[in-house]
């Protein structure tokens, strides 16, 4: 992971640049299909509308909106299908490969779904469960192993209607903690006492009888500590880890969950998922793009090292 | 009827501060609980650990003494809890030394009981420093309930009492040196 700025821009030139200005041409192929597709869509959805209104009943043009989002939706997946692979087997991987070259990269793997209930951090309630790029490697003697994920719900409304209600979207990260515990330690980013201050965390304490209050305001006034032990989620969250959770939710700029259980610590990054999607109305000749690539990964592959997963001077084997 | 409302409603938020109260006292007591039962771990790791180091060490037996006798101080019966307190604060800071002073003999680096012993003392250290990390912050919020309207009311009426912060001693903030020499 001792990626330089500069062996990055010879990485870049030399290496990617061939095969990312053959993709670009691929890309603004797509594009304007898309562009296309959607305005044909769009314009047909409008007409159906239009034609019927005034005999139709008042919820048909917002049917009909969804109809043409689906159906858009999954045209465009359909578009872009072909060039998201070869941006991944070709590009991404070499990207990964060339961070770290004992990293296995599998495009369309994913973080089992046991797994992600295990960490006990969104419930098992769950009708849909998918993901892709799974990275797996080992940092040190730390293994770590992440994909993105895409977890939703089946909710009915009120007029018996069916929507999917997304429990969890975003990058989910499993790796080893490198001390003993017993029980489990859950971190939640912390709305009521963003927003609200004392009273917030006043709200917050009355409403959850596990909650632990740490000894870090910054980390306080974005996370909050749901434990069975305060003393073992102290022991966990030691004031350095703390800081750099604060340091990593402000990095990831999206919100930051946390599980410690079973030795293991689960992190979920609830950035949408698309950290390593390839662009498709920006050109993938941007530097800054690609760069934004690497900082991405690693901030991911960097959290054993940031959180100092590798120290061994603990009993834990 | 509205005046009766108003009685029930006052009662009930009564009974909730002072439920809030009773409950963050007895989270300070229990935390203080586990602060003890980490400390008689650590005092039950010293008889193994001066025993296996007396043998090699020879510049150290003052810091070895000083050890032994306190341990043998915080098994007596009948102590406070700030006497406790005092007593494993007092003994950080030579059994602290014996860790460094590990450094200065390969053959009891060599020693895996050694090691052991005092990769679970390191454990035990950083436990007791994260219980009290939790104590302290119990206590702030108990203090805080106890001195903010309206709960300052229950408590003053139902005695809650003040609760005191423990002081983290300089030692245990800057314990990197033995981190430093496990980390071999």
């Amino acid at each position: 992971m001792n990626f330089k700025a500069s062996e990055l821009l010879d990485f870049y030139y030399e290496e990617l640049y061939p095969q990312l200005m053959e993709l670009e041409e691929e890309r603004k192929n797509v594009a304007k299909k898309v562009i296309a597709i959607t305005a044909v869509i769009g314009a047909a959805a409008l007409w159906i509308i239009i034609r019927t209104s005034g005999s139709s009943t008042a919820d048909f043009p917002v049917f009909v909106a969804f109809g043409a989002f689906a159906v858009g939706g999954f045209v465009i997946r359909w578009l872009m299908s072909d060039y998201r692979r070869k941006f991944k087997n070709h590009i991404f991987r070499k990207l990964v490969t060339k961070i770290d070259s004992t990293l296995l990269y599998t495009p369309t793997g994913m973080i089992p779904r046991s797994l992600f209930e295990l960490s006990g951090l969104f419930g098992n309630d769950i009708d849909f469960y998918s993901g892709n790029d799974l990275i797996k490697g080992r940092i040190g003697d730390t293994p770590i192993e992440f994909s993105d994920l895409e977890v939703e719900k089946e909710t009915t409304d009120s007029k018996g209607r069916k929507h999917r209600t997304t429990i969890f979207s975003g990058t989910f990260i499993m790796t080893e903690f490198h001390k003993h515990f017993q029980r489990t330690v859950l971190v939640y980013p912390d709305v009521a006492e963003k927003y609200l201050g004392v009273v917030g965390g006043w709200l917050q304490g009355m409403a959850n009888g596990k909650l632990v209050r740490m000894d870090s305001p910054a980390f306080e006034k974005e996370f909050k500590v749901i434990a069975d032990d305060p003393v073992e989620a102290h022991y966990l969250l030691t004031p350095n880890i703390m800081e750099k959770l604060v340091e990593l939710k402000r990095k990831a700029n999206a919100p930051v969950y946390l599980s410690f259980k079973l030795n293991k610590l689960f992190i979920a990054i609830a950035n949408g998922g698309n950290w390593f999607e390839p662009t498709l109305f920006k050109s993938l000749l941007r530097i800054d793009i690609f760069k934004q690539y690497i900082e991405n990964l690693n901030l991911l592959l960097g959290i054993v090292e940031e959180l100092n997963l590798n120290r061994k001077i603990w009993s834990k084997e | 009827m509205e005046f009766l409302i108003a009685i029930v409603a006052v009662v009930v938020v009564g009974v909730l501060i002072y439920n809030t109260l009773v409950s963050r006292r007895n989270q300070c007591d229990n935390i203080f609980a586990s602060i003890d039962a980490l400390l008689k771990k650590r005092y039950n790791l010293i008889p193994n650990l001066v025993t296996l180091m007396k043998e090699s060490m020879t510049y150290e037996k003052g810091l070895l003494e000083k050890v032994t006798e306190l341990r043998a101080k915080a098994m007596q019966p009948d102590l406070t809890p700030e006497q406790k307190i005092a007593i494993a604060d007092e003994l950080t800071q030579p059994l602290h030394g014996l860790m460094v002073a590990v450094e200065n003999y390969p053959e009891l680096k060599a020693n895996e009981q050694i090691m052991q012993l005092m990769r679970s003392l390191n454990e035990i250290e950083e436990q007791i420093a994260a219980a009290r990390r939790a104590y302290n912050q119990a206590v702030t919020d108990y203090n805080n309930a106890r001195q903010m309207f309206p709960s300052s009311l229950i408590a003053g009426w139902f005695h809650f009492g003040a609760k005191e912060l423990f002081e983290i001693p300089e030692v245990e903030r800057k314990n990197i040196d033995i981190k430093e020499l496990l980390k071999q």
